[in-house]
């Protein structure tokens, strides 16, 4: 595992799941593998849980858990594989393309990791704090790709969602 | 001393008689060793190689419970049924399931999947209103949340040689299976090397006292090189070759290896055009049961049809099988395996057989036919007819039965009040998840179930209208030039070709209206302004975005392109109609999710990957469009059939003299392209709506469906007049509120007047920059 690849989970925990989390700078991997000095990103924004249908509800719920629970382990595969399965569920649920984002982001898989953040950010009806999420896990995922600039744009970008 | 030299001379030139004999002994010692060596090796080479040869198990989407999920009692006791699950009075073990009405009691098989494990639980299922209401563990406990049930094998991928295996370790036989067989056939096997002499005497011996062939003498050795190398004709030869490398298998492996092969090798009988060999298929063939789950005298009876296997076949011949079982038994009781009480006691038990089902070795050809073309790309065909690959694909039983029931009911039904030839029609569909991508079901015509003529992959046929929502996705792209607002020319037009000769393309209804907004053209298929829209666009640009949006096919730059004049197949369709519906984000197909080896280790997997290819607020204006098309348009009958809350978004295509009729069509969560036509490519009389679009809506209706809530990012939205395409003010007849790319809102009034309100309720302008910064960045 890539150091920084924890932190960038536990921002998808915070930002998609529902869990609370405590205030505290969050840093996500630069292109070098170790933390980068200035992409530090503050707090994510507890959420309240994800909007899925009223009858997979509860099972996306379950998947998301699971897959928690292997982030831990940085089973990476597999819990692309529940993330998958919760898609399959709950296709236009912004918050779980959120989270598979953020494990090709810990797999150093960047241009999957933007890709699938701007989907999530095509579903997004109104929720400001997961787009800025979204727009600076593409800052990241840019970052990663050594596009200095465009990880600024997405800075940016990040910004307006205040 | 010359005595003694003329007798050493003698031994060295010996008569000639003798040294043709010395050099023909020689030869023949040569010949047999290459003989014996060549045996050697064959038994080496493939002892190993056949050992493990299994085919490539081939796995439907596994069904997953949760509370809320859209199921009837029946429908999961019909899923059970097919997934070999047994209906008892009560539950003691995986497999099983008791049901009392709307209730029902359940212990679910272990399985490894390719994300993990699934521990066997037993749960109580409660139904109601057409949904599983809640499952709960049945010793109390928490709810699990989600279980899923073992998965459907669908279909297995064989080598040439048309036999199926389950194979198994030593130590997952019965042990009183092992010690059977022994007894009974082969009683000196862990002494002898390969051959008994005593127990071909033994077996001479009953013969003569029975007057009649009751045993052989056969090792359990020579009956698994026979089963491996042999067919089954006799001769002296074959028996010399059987011997001698049965006493070579003996050298080569242990006696634990033998019999492993042996318990998977033998020969157990025939279903059809299928062998069973080995008893872990003939325990599932004969009693519908793993053979961990076999009662003794079941045992026996596989034990006893070793010696005749379509003569003691209990099916065919149930009283011939159990008196042989019944002998086994006895034999057991002589050994001492068992005592004497018991065999009595077992003799008196029926068969104990289970309800002989079609084995389907592929029952989804079309599916499966995409399947294999996946596999190849990545594969060697040997290593998917040896290695026991087990692939889990993307179909959805319940979605693939449905797909093809509603689809050979509805061209049934269309024949009968169009009064044409019965099976005339021809038809083909696909749905997928709109979100992953991956097939749901497949159905390549009416007779799905017989391979053939595969639709959905090789019928190229004219699309027609399904390729307008492209051309207009083209010009909203540029959104100084066109809006959904954007009032179209639809008078009579004559377009100049490259070839001299004019086209004067007409609407369907063969009338002209004046003027109509650019997003009404699209809702109701109007040609002449589509084709108006694309002379000011171009052909090649309609060309290049169908591309990036996901044709593969070439496709003809000629005009009559915006009107859809080109030959595709319904997975090209498809293709396209998945991008449209995941948002502008292309999303390769996919039937595979994963591939493990024999062993359940991850060999490959086919990772969700996504690819932005148009912009999501431009898409966002295509998907209201094509909702528009189901409330108001072309699709407005079946569109009757949902709920308005669903937002269903679809398009008609009809071509030439009704000759295809299509319907594309999708929810929040789902995409089916649907063709309907004769394969001779006659006319049939249907529009895209009456015919693939009924098949649709039967279809659709019946699934459970995610409603397509669109995205408000990026778009405002205004009202506007119909007549002038200006800014509306409540007095405007006939007003509609329609969105726009943000910044892209006209900023022409409407002459019928009153004050314009240009965010009609929508966002404040303050961030219209802010939300053109959106599209800038890539």
């Amino acid at each position: 595992m890539r150091p920084g690849f924890w932190f960038v989970w536990v921002l998808a925990l915070a930002g998609c799941g529902g869990v609370p989390s405590r205030p505290a700078p969050v840093v996500v991997p630069g292109g070098g593998g170790g933390p980068t000095p200035g992409l530090a990103l503050p707090p994510a924004v507890v959420q309240a849980p994800a909007a899925a249908g009223p009858a997979s509800g509860g099972a996306v719920r379950v998947l998301v858990a699971q897959a928690d629970d292997l982030a831990r382990a940085g089973a990476w595969d597999r819990v692309a594989g529940l993330l998958e399965r919760a898609l399959h569920l709950a296709p236009r649920n912004p918050r779980l393309w959120s989270r598979l984002a953020a494990v090709r982001l810990a797999q150093g898989r960047y241009d999957q990791a933007e890709q699938l953040a701007r989907r999530s950010l095509g579903l997004i009806r109104g929720d400001r704090a997961l787009a800025r999420y979204d727009w600076r896990l593409i800052a990241a995922a840019r970052e990663g790709r050594g596009d200095r600039r465009g990880a600024r744009r997405a800075r940016r970008r990040a910004a307006i969602w205040r | 001393m010359g005595r003694r030299r003329f007798r050493s001379r003698r031994r060295r030139s010996p008569s000639p008689g003798r040294r043709l004999a010395w050099r023909l002994g020689l030869v023949v010692l040569v010949l047999v060793s290459a003989w014996v060596i060549y045996l050697d090796l064959r038994i080496r080479l493939q002892f190993e190689q056949k050992r493990w040869s299994l085919p490539a198990l081939v796995y439907a989407r596994p069904l997953e419970l949760y509370a809320g999920l859209p199921l009837s009692a029946d429908e999961l006791e019909r899923t059970l049924r097919r997934l070999h699950y047994h209906a008892v009075g009560r539950v003691r073990g995986p497999g099983q399931y008791h049901r009392q009405g709307r209730r029902l009691t359940l212990q679910t098989r272990a399985f490894r999947f390719p994300d993990g494990p699934e521990a066997s639980r037993r749960l109580r299922l409660r139904f109601g209103d057409g949904r599983l209401l809640s499952l709960r563990p049945a010793d109390g406990g928490a709810a699990p949340g989600l279980v899923r049930l073992d998965p459907r094998r669908i279909a297995s991928i064989y080598p040439a040689r048309k036999a199926d295996r389950i194979l198994l370790r030593l130590d997952q036989v019965p042990p009183l299976l092992v010690a059977a067989f022994i007894a009974v056939e082969d009683r000196d096997f862990y002494h002898h090397h390969g051959l008994s002499l005593r127990g071909i005497a033994r077996a001479l011996l009953a013969d003569i006292r029975a007057r009649a062939l009751v045993q052989g003498g056969s090792t359990l050795t020579q009956q698994l090189v026979k089963n491996l190398f042999f067919d089954n004709r006799r001769s002296f030869w074959r028996k010399l070759n059987e011997a001698a490398m049965a006493l070579l298998l003996e050298l080569h492996y242990d006696k634990r290896a033998i019999l492993e092969s042996y318990l998977n090798e033998v020969y157990l009988g025939q279903d059809g055009a299928r062998a069973i060999h080995g008893v872990g298929l003939a325990s599932r063939f004969y009693f519908d049961r793993p053979l961990r789950a076999l009662r003794p005298e079941q045992l026996a009876l596989l034990v006893g049809m070793v010696r005749g296997p379509s003569y003691y076949d209990p099916r065919r011949h149930p009283g011939r099988a159990r008196a042989r079982r019944n002998r086994v038994l006895r034999i057991l009781a002589d050994q001492g395996l068992i005592t004497a009480a018991k065999a009595r006691k077992l003799a008196r038990r029926p068969l104990g057989l289970g309800p002989r089902r079609r084995q389907v070795t592929n029952a989804y050809p079309g599916f499966l036919e995409l399947v294999r073309a996946q596999l190849r790309r990545d594969y060697r065909e040997q290593d998917l007819t040896r290695g026991g690959l087990r692939i889990f694909t993307t179909l959805d039983t319940r979605v693939q039965a449905l797909a093809m029931q509603r689809l050979a009911d509805r061209l049934r039904r269309i024949e009968r009040r169009h009064r044409l030839p019965a099976g005339r029609l021809q038809g083909a569909l696909v749905v997928t998840d709109t979100g992953t991508g991956e097939i749901l079901a497949l159905v390549p015509g009416r007779d799905s179930a017989r391979a053939g003529f595969n639709r959905v992959l090789h019928a190229r046929r004219q699309v027609g209208s399904l390729l307008k929502p492209a051309l207009y996705l083209e010009a909203l792209r540029h959104p100084d030039r066109f809006t959904l607002a954007s009032v179209l020319e639809d008078r009579p037009l004559r377009v100049q070709l490259d070839d001299g000769r004019t086209w004067s393309p007409r609407n369907d209804d063969g009338r002209f209206h004046g003027r109509v907004l650019l997003y009404r053209a699209l809702v109701r298929s109007e040609n002449v302004p589509t084709v108006r829209l694309g002379l000011a666009l171009g052909v090649d640009r309609l060309v290049s975005l169908l591309h990036r949006l996901g044709i593969e096919s070439e496709l003809p730059a000629y005009p009559s392109l915006f009107l859809g004049a080109a030959n595709l197949t319904p997975l090209e369709v498809t293709r396209l109609y998945q991008t449209l519906a995941a948002g502008g984000f292309r999303t390769p197909l996919r039937t595979i999710r994963a591939v493990l080896d024999a062993r359940g280790r991850a060999l490959r997997r086919y990772p969700l990957e996504v690819k932005q290819v148009v912009d999501g607020p431009v898409m966002t204006l295509i998907q209201w469009t094509l909702q528009r098309v189901v409330t108001e348009g072309t699709a407005r009958a079946l569109g009757r059939r949902f709920d308005p809350a669903l937002g269903m978004a679809g398009k008609t295509g009809t071509t030439n003299d009704l000759r295809d009729s299509w319907f594309a069509g999708f929810s929040g969560n789902r995409l089916a392209v649907v063709w309907v036509g004769r394969d001779d490519d006659g006319p049939m009389g249907l529009t895209g709506a009456a015919g693939a679009g009924a098949v649709f809506a039967d279809l659709m209706s019946r699934l459970p469906l995610e409603p397509l809530v669109l995205s408000d990012q990026g778009l405002d939205w205004a009202w506007i007049d119909p007549a002038s395409g200006g800014l509306a003010g409540p007095g405007c007849p006939g007003r509609v509120r329609l969105p726009f790319l943000a910044g892209s809102v006209p900023d022409r009034r409407a002459p019928c007047g009153g004050p314009a309100t240009p965010s009609g309720g929508g966002r404040r302008p303050v961030i219209h920059w802010l939300q053109r910064l959106w599209r800038e960045v890539r």
